[in-house]
């Protein structure tokens, strides 16, 4: 709770800020906020802090773990967007700080204890998103993105509403505990709390993007800022997959039943329309669309498995997952093209030896290539799942096959010869950015030991 | 130095040579590079000189386990016994001189720190194979040595002239060691079937049991299949054609590889393994005759070769048969004993013929040489100690090894020691040819070659000095009882040390019968010695032109045409095999399927792309119907 | 519900093909029933009032919208005070230090729409 405090303070605090028309301190404000913020959540790993009293959220170690990743993402991509967000100096404070925003109702998802918490959580979430992807004011793909991604994002809000509506009136209750004890105790399952879940279930499937409510993830990631694409990608999707693995396991004491043929059919459909349609894709924010749709069809097996481990699974995954992310998202701020054409990374390699090796390791990572950490999150999602669903993974390792066809196809260009190629800027940002996400990618595997 | 840390120092200093040069020799100059990598073979050879006085009983000296199972384990582990560290000290002292040597022939050589690489990290496999304690060492080291025989033999792949050629024979020998390695990998397999260990030490106890309940059939197979695995390493029939054409390396290589210690590798691994030989007596029978069948064939094709190297190439061939003819018959010590003296007189011969090709500017053609004597006089007086040791001229070191193997198979067979008599003969024959030939007569080759000739410097020509003390003294080494008892028989009482040797009988011949042998031997040889002279010398006569040759020459020159045969029988039925299943089973059913499946993916990932049609009320319509599918499936399932 | 079967379905989907049939039928006969009259004037555009005067979908100026979401936003939200004036007595402190936290919120919003003139009407 203090932790959510203190970040929504510095979101208020920099837009406040911005009014001095100095964009460096805005990033300053910004940085110190969040990184308060992630010692205060890592002070309450050691000695749980009581300063402020709520019932509706509860922090635990994975609250914290998710919450530590979560803030050091957003870190990140507020250190990438800066030198977009700075060339509009009126407006610097107000990006920094819907991102921030954002990053509050994932930290409400990562602890809420009850429904009302986590659908707060979930639009504080989402809404600052809707306003993020627009924000390229001038570029009629990002209106057409902001539009997209509200319209469908509100139908969603909507039905999830509706299941959570359900299942208050199967249960009487919002509390988590209660419900899963109520659960528990009902000696016939009950109708309206089965279409209530079906009803949650649709709405986490779109927030995470899974088909067939996936459409809005490729025209939203394409049309919004570099940067917002990667945010949406990483701690959107983790906030997101946290959330209701949360409201899952404690609400509903995990998925069973038809639930689990549902997710097999929903995860299996999502690896292969992800991936197929990313194998002809031209555009690499696209690419990374399409990929991110398989990438939420591997992380679905995770809930397949009921084990007390599979936060840390899943966790895992969403790191590995992230740094790939913010590496390529840097790349292509450096790259820094309106069309985002994947032609444009021709020679890239080459003409930037250093931000292309992160750019091939963060693609070899999201393909899964040892040793690099995407691996890891895969073995380990993989290897938890395989004894209960082996068909399921013999699919999703065809998946993963055919996965590395577009990402070598990348990779291929970017180390493929080019004399008129330019060398691109990058700014000691984004510098700093590829060298942590090249630890990260190289070195990540060693801290998901440690964590699990 | 303990016994362990010498056997360490003595395994691991070539590789460390090895990586020395592989890594920063190129940025070297030659000579550092050609020191360290001598250098390492001195001081080894040094060592396993301090080794040997120190050896007392065989010792096993584990390093560490590669495979640990409950019932098994594969053991890292050395054995120092006498057997071995003989054999050490021949690999690494012939090796040593050889890379002597070599830091002269390959002087001009562009791969030179490669080259030293090379011959480093053959040492160190060698070494592997003689002093492991186990097959699976032994195996680790056959294939080592194979390794680096093939990198050598094509050591000059990218030559413009010979490059294909020597990448061919490179190719060969590799492929038919192959085959024999296959035999001697089966043989491991039924070794570790049968008895659960790989080590020697174990399973010669375990044979050596009185209530020893292995059928006779099993032990048939196991040896059989060693002896396959030694027929490819030490060229016997039917792989043995690989070693001729294995001469387009440098020479060096030949000297020390093909010539003085991996083409024993065989022998040693026959030696090694007496105990399962002793049990067998089939296949003791069968190496005999193949032993025989070798050595005559390749001592009757040697006649009528014209280049120097493969002369001495067929005239290795030969001697190996000859060894496993000794080792058919029981006859260890002696087998060893040749081994030894054909390390020194063999290496001499090959490096005293690399001396000549270098003097004639890499030419190897005997009918383009002659009179070289007057020119390269060092070289001259050495070879001909190499062609009187090999030809086993009376009291050079050949003539004792040879005479115990002759001896042996006198006490075993009449027309065995004749038939291996006639074979002495033809060796003696081809080698003196190749001697008048080279050395006397005039000279045949261009007037350029003339104005070059040169004697070899020193580095070169003192390996040749000191071989060839070696090939005069080396017949000390296990003098006939003959010579008094307590000089004679040195290196029999020391072999029978090693496990299983002391069992094996030996052979006591009276001493009338032992002067009988060795007068005939030098008879024989001093007959064929004068032949060739009147022959060569005398009458001058040269080798004709090669599509002169009639009847007997001709199948000589041709090799017997065991190359073509081959050909015929084993290469064009798997060529035509693999043609048909490339057509068949690679062209039309695997490659078609794969480029069919990457093309439905493709094309299904085209049509799935339209899916996303960008019309925001088209994408709700697909959400509501994805819960309304959800939410029929609760239904029925319901 | 506990011993359905597919059969259970039936009448329903009897009744959805009697829907479907139904409206099907209707649109069907309405082609045949009554006279059906064809000319150029029945098939134009019917206009009736004053003749329209350009586009309808021209530019409104920013600030209409921004003044009217802002007022909205802050109506909405005082309508919370009603609830709380009613409660006013039952929530003691802790009410008026919540609806303090509130009011604060809401000026710090207020001030920071003024800051950025979105109030301005001219600039």
């Amino acid at each position: 709770m203090e932790a959510i405090i203190i970040l929504f303070s510095t979101g208020i605090v920099s837009l406040f800020i911005a009014m001095t028309r100095k964009p460096i301190l805005v990033l300053l404000t910004a940085l110190i906020g969040v990184t308060v913020t992630a010692i205060v959540m890592s002070i309450n790993w050691y000695t749980p802090m009581q300063w402020v009293k709520y019932d509706g959220i509860e922090t635990d170690y994975f609250t914290i773990i998710y919450g530590a990743t979560a803030t050091l993402f957003s870190f990140l991509f507020i250190l990438i967007g800066y030198s977009k967000f700075s060339k509009e100096v009126y407006h610097t404070g107000d990006y920094i700080a819907i991102l921030i925003f954002s990053l509050c109702g994932a930290l409400c998802l990562f602890s809420f204890t009850d429904l009302f918490m986590f659908f707060i959580g979930l639009e504080i979430l989402s809404i600052p998103m809707y306003v993020m992807a627009g924000s390229n004011k001038k570029n009629l793909l990002s209106s057409e993105a902001a539009m997209k991604y509200f319209f469908t994002g509100s139908f969603a809000t909507g039905v999830l509403l509706f299941g959570i509506a359900c299942v208050y009136g199967a249960l009487g209750t919002f509390q988590l505990k209660e419900m899963s004890e109520a659960i528990a105790a009902m000696k016939n399952s009950s109708a309206l709390l089965q279409v209530g879940m079906i009803l949650i279930l649709a709405g986490f499937l779109f927030k995470v993007g899974a088909v067939p409510f996936h459409f809005w993830g490729p025209d939203v990631y394409s049309g919004s800022p570099n940067v917002v694409t990667g945010f949406m990608a990483t701690v959107v999707k983790l906030a997101a997959f946290c959330g209701f693995l949360r409201l899952f396991q404690l609400g509903f004491n995990g998925l069973d039943g038809f639930f689990v043929e549902i997710l097999i059919a929903v995860s299996v459909l999502t690896m292969f329309v992800g991936n197929l349609s990313a194998l002809r894709q031209t555009k690499l924010k696209r690419l990374i669309a399409y990929s991110s749709i398989t990438h939420v069809g591997y992380a679905l097996i995770c809930l397949l498995v009921k084990n007390e481990h599979t936060p840390a699974y899943l966790w895992t995954y969403f790191f590995a997952y992230g740094f790939s992310i913010v590496a390529l998202i840097t790349v292509s701020m450096i790259v820094n093209d309106e069309n985002d054409d994947i032609d444009r990374y021709k020679a890239f390699a080459r003409t930037n030896p250093f931000a292309g090796f992160v750019m091939i390791l963060a693609l070899l990572s999201l393909a899964g290539v040892p040793p690099l950490v995407g691996f890891f999150g895969k073995y380990l999602v993989f290897s938890s799942a395989i004894e209960q669903y082996p068909v399921l993974i013999i699919i999703a390792l065809i998946n993963s096959g055919i996965a590395i066809y577009y990402y070598l196809k990348v990779i291929l260009t970017a180390i493929s010869k080019d004399d008129n190629a330019e060398k691109s800027t990058v700014s000691p940002l984004h510098a700093i950015v590829l060298s942590i996400s090249m630890f990260g990618l190289i070195l990540g595997g060693f801290v998901t030991f440690w964590v699990n | 130095m303990t016994i362990n840390l010498l056997l360490l120092s003595i395994l691991f200093l070539p590789l460390i040579g090895a990586f020395f040069n592989g890594i920063v020799g190129k940025y070297l100059s030659k000579s550092i590079v050609g020191t360290i990598a001598t250098g390492v073979m001195f001081i080894a050879f040094f060592l396993s000189f301090v080794l040997f006085t120190k050896l007392n009983g065989p010792e096993v000296y584990s390093l560490f386990s590669v495979i640990q199972l409950s019932d098994f384990s594969l053991n890292f582990s050395l054995q120092a016994d006498t057997l071995s560290v003989w054999m050490t000290m021949i690999v690494t002292g012939v090796g040593a001189l050889i890379h002597l040597f070599s830091m002269g022939y390959m002087h001009e050589d562009k791969g030179y720190y490669k080259f030293f690489t090379y011959l480093n990290l053959f040492v160190f496999a060698m070494l592997i194979l003689v002093l492991g304690s186990n097959y699976f060492m032994l195996f680790f080291g056959w294939e080592g040595v194979g390794i680096c025989s093939y990198l050598l033999i094509g050591f000059h792949y990218s030559d413009e002239q010979k490059g294909l050629a020597n990448s061919l024979a490179a190719r060969k020998a590799f492929i038919m060691n192959r085959i024999g390695d296959l035999g001697l990998l089966i043989a491991l397999f039924m070794i570790l079937a049968q008895f659960g260990t790989l080590e020697y030490r174990e399973l010669a106890e375990k044979m050596s049991l009185a209530d020893l309940s292995v059928s006779t059939w099993v032990m048939f197979g196991i040896t059989l299949c060693l002896f396959i695995g030694a027929t490819g390493k030490s060229a016997q029939i039917p792989l043995f054609t690989w070693l001729p054409d294995a001469m387009a390396g440098p020479t060096p290589v030949s000297a020390l590889i093909h010539a003085a210690t991996m083409v024993t590798a065989g022998i040693f691994l026959v030696v090694r393994s007496n105990f399962f030989f002793e049990k067998a007596p089939h296949t003791q029978e069968i190496i005999l005759y193949i032993g025989l069948a070798t050595s005559l064939i390749a001592a009757f094709i040697a006649i009528k070769q014209n280049d120097i190297k493969k002369v001495l190439a067929y005239s290795t061939v030969s001697q190996l048969g000859f060894i496993f003819v000794s080792l058919g018959m029981g006859g260890y010590v002696a087998a060893m004993f040749h081994v030894s003296t054909h390390a020194f007189f063999k290496a001499l011969l090959f490096l005293g013929s690399g001396s000549v090709i270098h003097a004639m500017h890499h030419e190897q053609d005997i009918r383009k040489m002659g009179a070289l004597k007057k020119y390269i006089p060092i070289t001259h007086i050495t070879f001909l100690i190499g062609t009187l040791a090999i030809a086993g001229f009376p009291f050079l070191s050949g003539f004792f090894s040879k005479d115990e193997i002759l001896a042996h198979a006198l006490h075993h067979n009449f027309v065995i020691y004749i038939l291996l008599a006639f074979s002495a003969m033809l060796t003696a024959i081809y080698m003196f040819r190749l001697y008048f030939l080279v050395f006397h007569g005039e000279f045949r080759g261009s007037d350029h070659q003339k104005s070059h000739l040169h004697e070899s410097p020193l580095n070169m020509t003192l390996p040749l000095m000191i071989l060839a003390v070696l090939s005069v003294i080396g017949g000390v080494l296990n003098l006939p009882s003959l010579f008094g008892e307590g000089i004679s028989h040195w290196f029999t009482h020391l072999l029978k040390q090693t496990d299983g040797l002391a069992a094996v009988a030996d052979i006591h011949l009276v001493q009338s019968k032992i002067i009988i042998l060795m007068l005939t031997a030098s008879i024989v040889t001093i007959v064929a010695l004068i032949f060739t002279y009147i022959l060569y010398v005398k009458k001058q006569s040269r080798p004709v032109e090669d599509n002169q040759l009639t009847g007997w020459s001709k199948l000589s020159f041709n090799k017997l045409y065991f190359d073509e045969i081959y050909h015929f029988l084993f290469v064009k039925p798997i060529e035509l095999l693999s043609e048909l299943t490339h057509n068949i089973l690679d062209v039309s059913i695997l490659n078609k399927s794969f480029y069919k499946v990457a093309y439905a993916f493709n094309h299904s990932g085209q049509l799935i792309r339209k899916w996303q049609n960008g019309i925001v009320s088209s994408y709700l319509l697909w959400m509501v119907i994805g819960i309304v599918v959800m939410l029929f499936y609760y239904l029925i399932k319901k | 519900m506990t011993n359905s079967s597919y059969s259970d379905y039936f009448p329903i989907l009897i009744q959805a093909g009697v829907a479907l049939g139904f409206v099907l039928a209707v649109l069907w006969v309405t082609h045949f029933l009554g006279p059906r009259l064809k000319s150029k004037v029945k098939n134009s555009n019917w206009e009736c009032g004053i003749e329209s005067d350009g586009n309808a979908r021209f530019p409104v100026s920013i600030r209409y919208f921004m003044a009217a979401i802002l007022f909205v936003l802050f109506d909405v939200e005082v309508i919370f005070f009603y609830p709380y004036a009613v409660n006013f007595k039952e929530l003691e402190l802790e009410g008026l230090y919540a609806v303090i936290l509130f009011v604060a919120f809401f000026l710090t919003g207020f001030f920071y729409v003024l800051k950025k003139g979105a109030l301005e009407w001219e600039k």
